[in-house]
């Protein structure tokens, strides 16, 4: 009889959390060398990769050290020699890791190596249950991309997606002759999908070669925000990056792009995950049913052919026989998606009797109670989530356009313990630049000593309690604090609202503070006309490594997500300065200075206060593509996993799995 | 001032008052005796009434108080490594989170750090106004459309009919989420909603037993007198249906209870204030490893409605007319 | 009686009338819309524009009296319309989910009896016995328990011990694969059921207690019948009648419990659909899974008043 019920279990401590905050080195330390490595067999028979890589090994790091070359001649790459170097410095930091860690460390990597990867299966996961529509470029919600990336490609996509390392996609390479110039050249022999309900589709040009005209009119389409029919559309959320393009010449199989001003965040966008490319026939062709979502309207040149779509029903991708990049990639033959479920009951149930592969959720408790139940046969990880959690101040109107009881909140705020509360102690306070940009944030030791971030809380409260009298802050009146109601709606986080108020209350002495929810139909419109309330939630993705681009966004004059009318002349300067600012040390200056400027300022009302870690739990046979033992990417790591995530069904935890097939071509 | 007892006035030893207090206990000894499940339900109810009453004294801690303990590892500025082994060490202090029942929580803590037992001796606040209230408001409602529908009968009668089939033809639980959601989820919200869904119950009830009355003999006489309608409705119909009132209002505690729980289960519920059913949500997810949220919020649910249950029935037993010297 | 059954019919469309017209306005009385609603995660990336593109495809824009006139109008023509949310038409996604809806609501519906009956029946003969008040305590036990803490605890038994596989994912029907199925619906069918049990029991008990004082029941008993005859024969079967008029009633309760038991066990009948269609705001589900519960219920209702009309003539009169 198994020993997992909790009677039985009364003496044991509570699980070690060990490792858990690996995220916390800064830069990608040691993270694991991504394999780009091409192997030329395409027989799927659960072959071992290993072995063809090694024959191939040698033909691949020469081709590797020449496009190396390659870019070391463009003008772009001295950053990446820079972040390199920070790289350097903080694997020195690695290195001073006790003994027994490097022993460990050194055991897990050998581990690593002896596993070699095998081909075949399928991976099944939960999917969600809303999808807007199935065009990327129309969406503003991530879930279409866990799809879609699978099944289409970008220009360039992430190798390192913490950093933002890239390699080639549809755009083998690239250079930049000047600042205000890229030029891509498209890589030969790419196909679109010649298979599959999208390849079906009336509309659909099937097996076409990729030409410059396909990536010009997807550029075209989100720079101009028009359709098809000549009508405007308000709902392509990339229009403002790709509004930064002046014009666009077209090669023999290149495509030239001439910047408005000088952007040294530019390239980073053609990996978003985002901005996948359509196809114009059929992307084009069906604009009028954009919201309509099936397999039929999707077609693609990525990894896979998705052969079902029915949100709230079922997903499922196959491997693309004609892949053009990597002859031995993708890893899996295929992917299923089930649907969301709606109460964590049956996540569990399907979880636990092995009818999904993986399983996570914002509450880690469930994940631990299963893991501790199946330590032999289950594996955590744990990664970053791109959702920052924040506390906004409306600092553009009375009474908080004063700056001191701005500030007052902004230290009143008890970070590590809405972590612990919220989060089991998953999480990592942020400053103005979230720890998810790891390149451009300012680091945690440092973050520990300043104001509203430092670990003797009291110190901060004084200072708080100081400015919020001197303020008239006790003489406001009643304060309602709002929550979103999507985020009250988790049983995990329903609290919420009650423990943002008991947090002001207990830092002011008072009883003013009260909580309350409200949905977003509320909340945005009220976003939108700058009138909003004294707010607590989710903001919106990142979507590229590079934090000046959200910093731009945020807190120069008139930028799109500055609700609060920031306008300071210092920091409009540096931002911009540092968007062109091709040597990094010096950019992150600049950047750094801002963040201290705005946090001496309580942030402007935006309190960026951290951002949580995802566990995420799955069985041992499912190898997914993680930096460490323990961690996982933070985030943009789709495109990642689906090349690099693959099966080892002869793992005796895959015994009883019971899992449901994809839709065959 | 004027309700001072004199006791030259009403002698302490009038033989009337005390008469009357002991028949009132021997009356309630006999219904503990005769219905001994509707008794254990009466004790039941009045132990949680007692408790809602008494919260504030016997909760030993606010049920929003956070509990820290100071961090025995704690260093300050840790390494990298440190915090990878230990991500709390960062903190001089931890929230006390899913502590053991004990001498300190009787009940243990919650996620939030929070204490147990003080969160579910307030949550029977709720519970109990829910159900009270939105019974009251039930039975208030009810008797004044029963009464419309059932006296004036005609297209008045048939429209209130066919409402009431409507509110019946959709599920009791569809219908409480619907109304809640469109109003603020405040507790008085919550409770007039509840009361409003629990109308098509009620109202049907009354109505047939006004119904019943108004056939009868004293109301025809008092017809004849010319006794005007509101009169005989207050004079002659109302006191008659008392006994269904009664039913009426104890029938539907329960499920009101039980409503509340539901939704608050579903993420719907009441705001700021605490609540069983969502406390058996939030506990749920870790049962295993941290149960007893759970177990003692779902077992005060079940305890709280099987009081009423019990004490309805007996009721219901003692007033119905059919079962009446059974 | 002809007479009678028309004027029944016509209150039955009327009172599905009434709930159509009624769901329709209650989601759009609620906060919030689909369109704010899905887009709503990533609110700081919703503009004004977006939101107002999204409601223009959906037709939401529409002044409310438009839209209740085309929603009216297709409704009679029965056209639902399509999901916001699966994009499916809404008759797709009702022909999905109703036969699991009837599976777990028959399944709920014998445990509920076989219980009931059996409990109502021994707790009537013995009034006021012991066996009488433990029957009946359990029974009220079962109904305050809140059916999402018993399945909750239930389930975790389940995983905690291996006992058998629950398909939450392959979503077997009966007639496909009998076993799984009924594994899969164990949990909630007895979850459900129990809690249905108490009311049907106590119905029951309290009209046996009626009937066995009746004079048939008496003049059964003088005439030397053994008293299983009596009770079985005579007493049962005219105290089940009015058990059975309750049906409507028991189908809207057990529906009730569905909404939630379907939603934990990944059910995706009926009752899960009310749920994900309110929360999301998915308009066209929304008001066409009430309708068609509701129409569910009152046939229900109507087939019971008019089969009971036909026994006993006296109710036409009333």
């Amino acid at each position: 009889m198994s020993e997992r019920s909790y009677w039985q279990r009364m003496g044991r401590k509570r699980m070690s959390r060990r490792g858990i905050l690996r995220a916390s080195a800064r830069a990608g330390v040691g993270a694991a060398g991504l394999a780009l490595v091409g192997c030329g067999d395409d027989d799927d028979d659960g072959q071992s990769v290993a072995q063809v890589q090694q024959q191939q090994q040698q033909a691949q790091q020469a081709a590797q050290q020449q496009a190396m070359q390659q870019q070391q001649q463009q003008a772009m790459q001295q950053q990446d020699q820079d972040q390199q170097a920070a790289q350097q410095a903080a694997q020195q930091q690695a290195q001073e890791q006790t003994a027994e860690e490097q022993a460990e460390q050194q055991a897990a990597q050998q581990q690593a190596q002896v596993s070699e990867k095998k081909y075949g299966g399928y991976f099944v996961e939960q999917s969600a249950n809303v999808y807007e529509t199935y065009d990327a470029q129309r969406t503003v919600a991530s879930p279409v991309l866990q799809v879609l990336a699978r099944v289409q490609s970008k220009l360039l996509r992430f190798s390192n997606p913490d950093t933002g390392e890239l390699v080639g996609d549809l755009a083998e390479t690239w250079e930049t002759p000047d600042s205000t110039t890229i030029v891509l050249h498209l890589r030969d022999g790419v196909n679109w999908h010649n298979q599959g309900p999208g390849a079906n589709h009336p509309a659909a040009a099937p097996g076409r070669a990729l030409t410059t005209e396909d990536i010009v009119w997807n550029i075209d389409r989100q720079r101009n925000k028009l359709l098809e029919s000549g009508e405007e559309a308000g709902n392509f959320g990339r229009s403002a990056y790709w509004g930064g393009v002046s014009s666009i010449d077209q090669g023999d199989m290149s495509v030239t792009l001439n910047l408005v001003e000088p952007d040294a965040t530019f390239i980073q966008g053609f990996a978003n995950e985002f901005n996948l490319i359509n196809q114009p026939e059929l992307v084009g062709g069906t604009e009028d049913q954009y919201t309509e979502v099936d397999a039929s309207k999707v077609i693609g040149t990525g990894p896979n052919i998705l052969t079902r779509w029915d949100p709230g029903e079922g997903i499922s991708c196959v491997k693309n026989p004609d892949f053009w990049d990597l002859p031995n990639r993708p890893l899996l033959d295929g992917w299923v998606w089930v649907q969301t479920f709606q109460d964590p009951n049956a996540y569990r149930i399907a979880f636990e009797q092995k009818q999904v592969d993986s399983m996570t959720d914002p509450d880690p408790n469930t994940i631990f109670a299963i893991h501790d139940d199946r330590i032999d046969e289950t594996f955590l990880t744990f990664q970053g989530v791109a959702n920052t959690v924040a506390i906004f101040t409306p600092s553009n109107k009375a009474p908080w356009n004063d700056l001191r009881l701005t500030r007052a909140i902004d230290l009143a705020i008890n970070r590590r313990q809405l972590i612990q509360q919220l989060h089991n102690g998953l999480g990592k306070v942020s400053g103005p630049v979230t720890w998810m940009q790891e390149a451009w944030a300012i680091p945690q030791e440092d973050l520990e000593t300043m104001p509203g971030y430092r670990i003797d809380k009291e110190a901060d409260l004084e200072e708080a309690r100081a400015l919020w009298d001197a303020a008239g802050g006790p003489e406001l009146g009643q304060i309602d604090w709002v929550t979103s109601e999507l985020w009250a709606s988790r049983a995990a986080w329903s609290a919420t609202p009650g423990i943002i108020a008991e947090m002001f209350n207990q830092a002011f002495n008072t009883d003013q503070f009260n909580g309350i929810t409200k949905p977003y139909l509320e909340i945005i419109p009220s976003w939108i006309a700058k009138d909003f309330d004294p707010f607590f939630s989710w903001i919106p993705n990142i979507e590229i490594p590079d934090a000046r681009a959200d910093m731009i966004g945020a807190f120069t004059t008139g930028a799109g997500s500055n609700y609060w009318d920031i306008s300071d002349p210092y920091i409009d300067e540096t931002l911009i300065a540092a968007k062109q600012e091709l040597d990094y040390e010096t950019a992150y200056q600049m950047v750094r200075d801002v963040q201290e400027y705005a946090m001496e300022r309580g942030q402007f009302g935006r309190s960026i206060c951290y951002n949580y870690i995802y566990p995420y739990i799955g069985y041992n046979y499912n190898k997914i593509e993680k930096k460490s033992e323990e961690e996982g990417w933070n985030f943009l790591a789709v495109s990642l996993q689906a090349f690099e995530h693959w099966l080892d069904l002869d793992d005796p935890s895959a015994a009883d799995r019971q899992a449901p097939s994809p839709v065959p071509l | 001032m004027s309700q001072v007892i004199d006791p030259t006035v009403v002698p302490l030893r009038d033989p009337t008052i005390l008469d009357r207090a002991t028949g009132g206990v021997r009356a309630l000894g006999r219904f503990l005796r005769s219905k001994p499940l509707g008794g254990s339900g009466l004790i039941l109810v009045v132990l949680f009434i007692a408790v809602a009453l008494l919260a504030s004294v016997i909760q030993r801690h606010d049920p929003d108080e956070i509990f820290e303990t100071q961090n025995p590892d704690y260093k300050a500025n840790p390494t990298t490594l440190e915090l990878a082994r230990n991500p709390d060490i960062g903190s001089p202090v931890l929230v006390s989170q899913f502590e053991e029942p004990g001498g300190g929580h009787w009940f243990g803590t919650d996620k939030f750090g929070r204490d147990i037992w003080s969160q579910v001796i307030h949550g029977s606040r709720l519970s109990l106004i829910v159900g009270l209230g939105a019974s009251v408001i039930a039975v208030v409602g009810g008797l004044i459309i029963g009464m419309i529908s059932a006296y004036y009968a005609g297209i008045v009668d048939l429209l209130i009919q066919r409402i009431v089939d409507m509110l019946q033809a959709i599920p009791f639980l569809v219908l409480v989420l619907v109304f809640t959601q469109i109003t603020e989820r405040s507790v008085l919200n919550v409770v007039l909603w509840l009361g409003v869904a629990g109308l098509a119950i009620t109202t049907r009830l009354i109505r047939s037993a006004v119904l019943q009355v108004r056939e009868s003999e004293f109301v025809l006489a008092a017809q004849v007198v010319g006794a005007s309608d509101l009169r005989i409705m207050i004079r002659h119909v109302l006191p008659n249906c008392v006994a269904v009132l009664i039913i009426a209002f104890s029938i539907g505690i329960g499920a009101y209870i039980l409503a509340e729980a539901s939704i608050s289960f579903l993420g719907a519920g009441p705001q700021g204030i605490p609540s069983w059913g969502q406390m058996v949500q939030a506990g749920r997810g870790s049962l295993d490893l941290h149960p007893w949220q759970t177990v003692f919020a779902g077992g005060a649910i079940m305890l709280i409605v099987l009081g009423f249950n019990l004490l309805g029935d007996a009721l219901r037993d003692v007033l119905d007319p059919r079962l009446r010297g059974a | 009686m002809q007479a009678y059954i028309i004027r029944r019919i016509i209150g039955a469309v009327f009172v599905v009338f009434l709930v159509g017209t009624f769901s329709f306005f209650a989601i759009r009385v609620l906060p919030g819309d689909f369109a704010t609603a899905s887009l709503g995660l990533d609110a700081g990336s919703a503009s004004a524009d977006n939101i107002a593109q999204r409601k223009a495809d959906l037709g939401l824009d529409l002044p409310i009296g438009e839209q209740y006139a085309n929603w009216l109008w297709d409704t009679v023509r029965l056209d639902l319309g399509t999901s916001f949310l699966t994009q499916n038409s809404v008759w797709y996604e009702i022909g999905r989910s109703l036969p699991y809806s009837i599976e777990l609501g028959i399944l709920i519906m014998i445990v509920g009896f076989t219980v009931a009956i059996p409990v109502g029946l021994i707790s009537a003969i013995f009034q006021d016995k012991a066996l009488d008040y433990s029957l009946r305590g359990l029974a009220i036990l079962a109904l305050a328990a809140p059916v999402f803490w018993t399945a909750a605890i239930a389930s975790l038994v389940v995983l905690q011990w291996d006992l058998f596989l629950i398909d939450v994912i392959g979503q077997p029907h009966l007639w496909e694969n009998p076993g799984k199925a009924i594994t899969w619906y164990l949990i909630p069918m007895f979850a459900g059921g129990f809690a249905g049990t108490a009311t049907t029991m106590r119905l029951l008990r309290s009209q046996m207690l009626e009937v066995l004082r009746q004079d048939y029941v008496r003049t059964a008993r003088a005439k030397g019948l053994r008293e299983s005859v009596v009770i079985m024969r005579h007493a049962l079967r005219n105290a089940l009648l009015p058990v059975l008029t309750v049906m409507g009633v028991t189908i809207a309760t057990i529906i009730g419990s569905q909404v939630i038991l379907e939603n934990m066990f990944n059910i995706p009948g009926i009752g899960n659909k009310v749920l994900t269609s309110l929360f999301a705001r998915d308009n066209p589900v929304f008001q066409s899974v009430v309708l068609i519960i509701a129409v569910f219920t009152v046939l229900t209702n109507l087939v019971v008043d008019i089969l009971y009309g036909v026994i006993d003539p006296r109710i036409r009169l009333s």
